[in-house]
């Protein structure tokens, strides 16, 4: 009995299966060389520049203007090395050491270019121009990182606005809010933490960002109100609770635990006494009131409430001894 | 013996042609999934510097998540598995341990080192518990987000379940007891979340293989390649299936399995459904089939996503024993589900769903292991017999094997451009020697084992789970296994 193909043209498949197998192993090995050879290169370079950095990031105002120029004195290599240093440390440091290591960074020519780079045709050199716009806070950043907020691309869109927490303008608080809406296309979570970031300065519009027409925007505000503890939420919060929609109810009560209002507990009895997820945040809410406010609602659910609800109010079942 | 000569000729010439076809479309098929995941690192690497991680670890915008650990008889590895588990990068997250009716003292250990105190307050009861609970205990000052459960026996799931009743976050993720979890794995599998928190209600995380590797404090410092062979070839099966397969599937929006050891899923969305299934052998399997076609049949706009990054760490089986007992029980579990939702398949409700996955399911994870086998034999009844010329199935077999081989070859390619998790040289050639000597043996003995859980499953024998004898890293915390 013969195979189903002619035997020739199965040598031939196997022959042509052997080399593109052995060519794909000298990728492996080859592909592992040059990451390795590229790691010790890097190596090499912290192990050079790590000392420069660090002097310099804790440099008295005398000493630091000498220690820039040894920066600037270096190559276009060096250069894009430090820059890469010093951006991951900037994600974590503030202050005045944050102040110094911005100086580094822009001595070794990582602000220039962010303008032709931030209108480059690549969304991800879009994107890191974006973030080092933002990291950097040079003169020109706030402009264009508004720009880059409305960009055609939804990651790039997302970097700017993460990238706009550091800034307090009321264009920027703007824009962050605009970035709540749904259609933005921006992660609400990055947006809300923006808001966050930007701190007292986005109060007064996070409190009319509550009344907005998009459920978006209305839950990144509520979660945000309670957080920054924003002067006057509390009672359009407590109108939240009754919202038409649950992710914007959920926030709501979530920020009357940090923000708490009278004028909440008999919306939040009243989800309290229906159940569920939105129950329990409500009982959570009811229980970071005073309790003379809270008392009646709690006896209430003690008594009515359901059991996951029950729990979330903190209350001992019934019949458990204290 | 001339009637047998001719039979088989007459069933090789018939086989011979779709058994190719099957072989080759199996392959090509993985290949395909593969290159789709490769454009998904490609493009998730490009990006990797932009994730913002590290917002996510400080902001209070992040969702809560309730870690479940279900455990029976850990006292061994408990105590470094909460201590490690409290200590995951994230700014909100609560552990949850539903000790299994354990015989030895894995309750206690919990309580004491934790001072836990008994937690009056009642039990939702949402979901039904086959396992009567004896008690609940939490941090006396709630300066640790810690709770303890403890339950008469009644298995992994109903204990999950047990853990989501009581579960107070936003979402919740499922580990066992001895999974050893990378530091930023909640922050790496609840992203999708964060950024879709309306769309997306299930994401699966990258389980992967650590026996032989060096771990401290409940974490991985070095990873090693296993140095049993049997090990050595699962790694290269959880590359290419489990982080390469399902990362193409969540690419296609048809992703129908998400590993029961890291599984991160919308609480209210498991609460509305019931939770896992106890009956269920394939229990993660069937309730990810059970979450889309609820997504399907109500026409939400919802999705079920996995996060490439290595997340999870286990054991694979080191023993033929326990690899035969755990590939038997996995293959039930596959066919009873896919029989279980067989109206889906071919279904156009459910789109990429039934007209995809399901079918590649059903024919090259299924039934595949049965052609397989089926194939070899016919060849080798027919060279004993001399119904086969020998030349011909040696090309045949070389052909067939010599493909999938090099699918897998691009399988750790792929990996080793995006992620490269084994450093040492000594681990590349055992990767690849694992690779190449896969086919030899290794295969065959896991389609029949396979084969002998689907029959099981048919033939509705009562499933005997056993103990999952592990010999690795559990024993030796804190250590470096001897070489």
């Amino acid at each position: 009995m013969r195979p189903p193909l002619p035997p020739e043209l199965m040598q031939a498949v196997l022959l042509v299966t052997a080399l593109v197998a052995v060519a794909m192993l000298v990728a492996l090995v080859m592909q592992r060389a040059l990451r390795r050879s590229r790691l010790r290169r890097r190596a090499a370079l912290d192990a050079r520049f790590r000392r420069l950095v660090l002097e310099s990031s804790v440099a008295e105002d005398d000493e630091l203007e000498g220690l820039l120029a040894r920066v600037r004195s270096l190559d276009e290599r060096e250069h894009d090395h430090i820059a890469r240093m010093v951006f991951p440390m900037l994600r974590d440091v503030s202050g005045e050491a944050g102040d110094r290591l911005r100086a580094i960074a822009r001595a070794a020519g990582a602000a220039s270019g962010l303008v032709d780079a931030a209108h480059h045709r690549n969304p991800l050199v879009r994107a890191d121009a974006a973030e080092a716009l933002g990291v950097l806070a040079a003169p020109e950043a706030l402009e264009l990182l508004l720009e880059l907020a409305v960009d055609r691309d939804r990651h790039v869109r997302t970097v700017a606005i993460r990238a706009l927490g550091a800034f307090d303008e009321p264009r920027a608080v703007g824009r962050v809010l605009d970035a709540l809406a749904a259609s933005s296309g921006v992660s609400p979570s990055v947006a809300a933490t923006a808001l966050l970031q930007q701190g007292a300065a986005a109060s007064d519009r996070v409190l009319d960002a509550l009344l907005d027409r998009d459920p978006g925007v209305r839950r990144g505000a509520a979660r945000v109100a309670g957080l920054l503890q924003v002067p006057g939420a509390g009672k359009t919060l407590a109108l939240l609770v009754t919202d038409s929609q649950e992710s914007v109810r959920l926030a709501a009560m979530q920020s009357l635990e940090q923000l708490p209002v009278r004028e909440a507990v008999p919306a939040l009895l009243a989800a309290a006494l229906k159940g569920g997820t939105e129950g329990e945040a409500a009982a959570r809410a009811l229980i970071s009131m005073p309790a003379t406010w809270s008392s009646g609602a709690l006896a209430l659910i003690r008594t009515e409430a359901e059991a996951g609800v029950r729990r979330a109010a903190g209350l001992p079942r019934l019949g458990a001894t204290a | 013996m001339t009637w047998l000569r001719d039979a088989l000729e007459v069933v090789f010439s018939v086989l011979a042609w779709p058994s190719a076809i099957f072989f080759l479309l199996g392959n090509t098929s993985m290949l395909i999934l593969i290159l789709i995941a490769a454009r998904h690192f490609w493009r998730h690497l490009q990006r990797s510097d932009h994730r913002g991680e590290s917002a996510m670890a400080a902001s209070p915008m992040s969702p809560g998540v309730s870690v479940i650990v279900p455990a029976h008889n850990e006292a061994a590895v408990i105590l470094t598995s909460v201590r490690s588990m409290l200590d995951l990068r994230y700014p909100d997250h609560e552990v949850i341990v539903v000790n299994d009716g354990s015989t030895d003292d894995t309750a206690e250990l919990v309580r004491t080192a934790f001072s836990l105190v008994e937690d009056d307050r009642d039990v939702p009861g949402r979901l039904p518990a086959l396992g009567a609970i004896r008690g609940v205990w939490r941090s006396a000052s709630g300066g640790v987000p810690l709770v303890l459960v403890d339950t008469q026996p009644s298995g992994r799931s109903d204990s999950v379940n047990v853990g989501l009743d009581l579960a107070s976050k936003e979402l919740v993720v499922m580990v066992d007891a001895d999974s050893i979890l990378d530091p930023d794995a909640l922050l790496s599998v609840s992203m999708p979340f964060a950024d879709d928190p309306a769309g997306v209600v299930a994401v699966g995380g990258v389980v992967r293989v650590a026996n032989n590797s060096r771990i401290l404090g409940g974490r991985i410092i070095e990873l090693r390649m296993p140095r049993e062979l049997i090990a050595r070839i699962q790694v290269v099966e959880y590359l290419r299936a489990f982080l390469l397969g399902r990362t193409a599937w969540s690419d296609l929006n048809a992703l129908i399995l998400i590993s029961g050891a890291f599984g991160m899923f919308r609480r209210d969305v498991l609460i509305e459904l019931g939770g896992l299934d106890v009956d269920s052998i394939g229990e993660d399997f069937e309730l990810v089939m059970r979450i889309q076609r609820w997504i399907r049949d109500g026409r939400r706009d919802a999705r079920v996503r996995f996060v490439a990054e290595p997340v999870s760490w286990t054991e694979a089986p080191s023993t033929l024993r326990v690899l035969a007992r755990q590939r038997r029980r996995w293959h039930r579990g596959l066919w009873e589900v896919l029989w279980k939702y067989r109206r889906m398949l071919l279904n156009p409700r459910y789109g990429r769903l039934g007209f995809v996955a399901l079918p590649y399911y059903w024919l090259f994870e299924l039934v595949a292991p049965l052609i397989e086998l089926a194939g070899i034999a016919v060849v080798v009844a027919g060279l004993l017999v001399g119904a086969v010329e020998p030349g011909a199935a040696l090309l045949l077999l070389l052909v067939s094997y010599g493909y999938g081989t090099l699918v897998t070859l691009v399988a750790i390619l792929v990996e080793e451009a995006a992620f490269h998790r084994y450093e040492r040289w000594r681990d590349l050639w055992a990767i690849i020697a694992a690779v190449l000597l896969e086919s030899f043996g290794y295969r065959q003995l896991t389609a029949i084992w396979r084969i002998e859980g689907w029959w099981a499953g048919i033939a509705r024998r009562p499933q005997v789970w056993g103990e999952m004898t592990r010999t690795g890293f559990t024993g030796v915390e804190e250590s470096v296994r001897p070489r």
